[in-house]
């Protein structure tokens, strides 16, 4: 059978999940035997996981096959500039972007997965983190395989929420809640703006394009088997607004410069959430969405510009924060912004597939990073670094494993990350000389090589190297379960392969996209090469000279180099001051409004009451139930209807000319 | 009836009137305040009288004056069922004062 057969039917991906989520969500409670619906949520994935690695096979065997499958979901009226109407589409589109995207999400998602049943077994809440996890397998394939931006932002809004329930799992802890608020506020900024540009490309090309305009088509990203590329209208300002929109939304979903501050305390989720949503996938669909976006719609100068300083700028702040880490979550953390950063910037410089291609090998050592992060932490207890120390004997295959995802991650050859880092410097150096504008971020990514390669090795000597631990609570570690086991040695292969499979027959068409997209450049330029190299090569190399054969290093209390220190725990003090903003800023917004609704609206609301309230207290006083006193009235109002008749009426008749 | 002037007459109506409803707003009494009544009511009767004694044509004259004679029955009526509310407000509250009967003010 052709495995193209497979792409129409892509749909059963999601589908898989969302049955998994279904099972779990409601039965799950009581399969205490299946490890509470976790074994369920497995073996979902593991068909998921089949399913997509054979589309991808597929369309690696198919280069360029572009199939588009999909239904109507809601056809508006014929109206105004729209003579036929507007139609809204449901569907999936199979083809290289997306097929790359369903290996990564399908492979992550099962070894996750399958992790999860040893890393979480003494936690409490099972079924629903399994029934959460599946959804948000569910909504990222599906957001994957959208073939339009309307659909796309639907299921873009699903992993948000997904992410949302995650990191608050352990929601009775406030610090995770907390964290939870603010990683879907953070990316409800670029949400917003991600809407909002959607809403000045439809203002741009409703019109434009083949077949009647891309919103008579639905938003879809094609037509007739090759890219719906819009007719550009001309007027390049909204276009950049357009993309500066996109951009906004990518930056909050990849965590780029200044929306960055939620990803480090969506730490407090499960690691291996942080693994799945926060290292491999999720924080990928930003720089997935700047691709599709950079494919279909196009940017235009300005916004690349932009997006290549974000990129460069972010690539190096996040790594200067995970120097001074304690947390070995929180650094690898730092470190997928950090590596985002890259992506963007290949992006940004008009390489969009190199970007992709580093998003591919980033997922599985990233993954693998994470997963041996969590294994040392439920062996320890702690994911303080200073209170680990010698697990290489204790824990030999997680050593080994995060030694791996460490040297991947550096970029070190013939680890997977150097490949596709130096694809990016390679690509990005070829420009220069037609943008100088790009110099110097170009130079903070160069810069961010260092860094890397040293933080990640601080990490491991902290917590691996020397022949005791620190803390007594480290001294019965051991290794998890072989459910745990697998998928580090998994991750690992993947790890050390994943960047040479670029130079496997086919997988390069997966790189490939359309005409007048850049191919994969592979990196030719030695020197650079070089250069990148050596200076991992010295981080590594500082990282031993100071925190090598368990040695410790602090920094003396009157050093110069404090303040530097303070201020990069605390994250340049950006945090503090979203927290000022959001704390007084808002605060005091709150308050004004407070104070009108009080005082104004309230008050005219209260003082009417009150006006009426006295008065009818007044004439109920009226009402004595003394018959005299009616009589008394009754006489009144005589006296008043002769008073009208005889002495008014007469007047105003005179003054009218009545009579 | 020459040498009579009907403002005289109205006068007295008027005075009557005036008598009565002093009484309806100052007594207390349920029987004075029936009293009252009747003398403000005799002023509207004595008034039919004499709008039928200065009446020009006799058919005119002949309505007034059996109009007062049916009004007077009227009177006696009306006296009849004010005499049975005062017995029962007596038997309900063992007095005759008005200011006692307030119940319909709740």
């Amino acid at each position: 059978m052709e495995l193209s057969a497979l792409f129409g039917w892509a749909f059963l991906v999601p589908l898989t999940y969302v049955l998994a989520f279904v099972v779990v969500g409601l039965a799950g409670p009581r399969l205490a035997r299946l490890e509470w619906g976790g074994w369920v949520a497995v073996a979902a994935a593991g068909v998921a996981m089949v399913l997509g690695v054979l589309i991808g096979v597929g369309e690696a065997a198919s280069p360029g096959a572009t199939t588009n499958r999909q239904m109507l979901w809601l056809h508006l009226p014929p109206a105004g500039p729209f003579p036929g109407g507007l139609s809204l589409v449901m569907g999936t589109l199979v083809d290289p972007l997306s097929a790359l995207m369903l290996i990564v999400v399908s492979v992550v998602g099962f070894l996750v997965m399958l992790y999860s049943i040893g890393y979480m077994h003494q936690d409490r809440g099972l079924a629903r983190y399994y029934a959460e996890l599946s959804l948000f397998l569910a909504a990222m394939t599906a957001l994957v395989l959208a073939n339009n931006l309307l659909e796309f932002f639907l299921f873009w809004e699903i992993v948000g929420l997904c992410s949302y329930f995650l990191i608050g799992f352990y929601y009775e802890r406030p610090s995770a809640a907390s964290a939870a608020k603010e990683a879907f506020l953070v990316t409800r900024v670029g949400d917003v703006m991600f809407l909002a540009g959607i809403f000045v490309y439809f203002q741009l090309y409703a019109l434009s394009g083949p077949a009647g305009g891309w919103a008579a088509n639905g938003f879809v990203f094609v037509h007739n088997g090759s890219p719906f590329v819009p007719i550009g209208t001309g007027n390049g300002t909204l276009r950049t607004v357009a993309g500066l929109l996109i951009l906004g939304g990518a930056a909050g979903k990849s965590a780029q410069f200044p929306l960055h501050v939620w990803l480090p305390d969506a730490m407090e989720g499960p690691t291996t959430v942080s693994a799945l949503i926060h290292a491999a996938t999720m924080v990928a669909a930003g720089v997935y969405l700047l691709a599709v976006t950079s494919v279909f719609l196009g940017f235009t100068g300005w916004d690349d510009l932009l997006i290549v300083a974000l990129g460069g700028i972010t690539t190096f702040f996040a790594a200067t924060m995970a120097v001074v880490h304690p947390d070995i979550k929180r650094v690898i953390a730092y470190s997928t912004i950090s590596q985002l950063g890259y992506m963007v910037l290949a992006v940004g410089a008009g390489f969009t597939m190199v970007g992709l291609y580093h998003l591919f090998t980033h997922a599985f050592f990233k993954a693998l990073l994470f997963l041996a992060a969590g294994s040392v932490i439920h062996a320890v207890g702690t994911q303080d670094l200073f209170r680990m120390g010698g697990l290489r004997r204790k824990m030999p295959w997680t050593a080994t494993a995060f030694a791996i995802g460490g040297l991947a991650l550096a970029g070190i050859p013939p680890f997977a990350g150097f490949w596709s880092k130096d694809d990016i410097l390679g690509s990005v150096y070829g420009t220069l000389g037609a943008h100088p504008a790009y110099w110097p971020f170009f130079l903070l990514a160069l810069a961010a090589v260092f860094l890397t390669a040293y933080y990640i090795f601080r990490a491991w000597f902290l917590a691996f190297s020397g022949a005791q631990p620190r803390d007594p609570a480290a001294e019965h570690a051991h290794e998890g379960p072989w459910t745990m086991r697998v998928p580090l040695v998994v991750l690992s292969g993947f790890a050390v392969v994943a960047g040479l499979l670029a130079f496997v027959p086919g997988l390069p068409n997966l790189l490939e996209h359309g005409a007048g997209i850049p191919p994969v450049y592979r990196p030719a330029d030695l020197a650079l090469s070089a250069v990148s190299v050596g200076l991992a090569g010295a981080g590594i190399a500082l990282a031993w000279r100071l925190w090598g054969n368990g040695r410790v290093y602090t920094l003396d209390a009157a050093s110069a180099a404090q303040p530097l220190r303070r201020l990069l725990l605390n994250r340049y003090y950006m945090k503090a001051g979203y927290d000022w903003v959001g704390a007084r800023g808002v605060a005091t917004l709150a308050r004004l409004a407070d104070f009108v609704d009080v005082y104004v609206i309230d008050g005219t609301v209260h003082g009417f009451e009150r006006a009426f309230g006295g008065l009818s207290d007044r004439a109920r006083r009226l009402q004595t139930g003394l018959v005299s006193d009616y009589a008394s009235y009754v006489v009144a109002g005589l006296i008043a209807v002769f008073a009208l008749l005889l002495l008014v009426a007469p007047f105003v008749l005179g003054r009218i000319g009545g009579g | 009836m020459t040498g009579l002037n009907e403002v005289g007459f109205l006068a007295l109506s008027g005075a009557l009137v005036a008598v009565g409803l002093f009484g309806v707003l100052t007594r207390r009494n349920f029987v004075l305040l029936l009293i009252a009544i009747e003398i403000a009511m005799n002023a509207a009767i004595l008034n039919f009288v004499y709008f039928a004694a200065f009446s020009p044509s006799p058919p005119a004259g002949l309505a007034g004056q059996s109009a007062a004679v049916v009004l007077v029955g009227f009177a006696a009526t009306e006296v009849a069922v004010g005499l049975a509310i005062v017995l029962a407000l007596n038997r309900a509250k063992g007095t005759i004062n008005v200011a006692e009967a307030t119940e319909l003010r709740s």
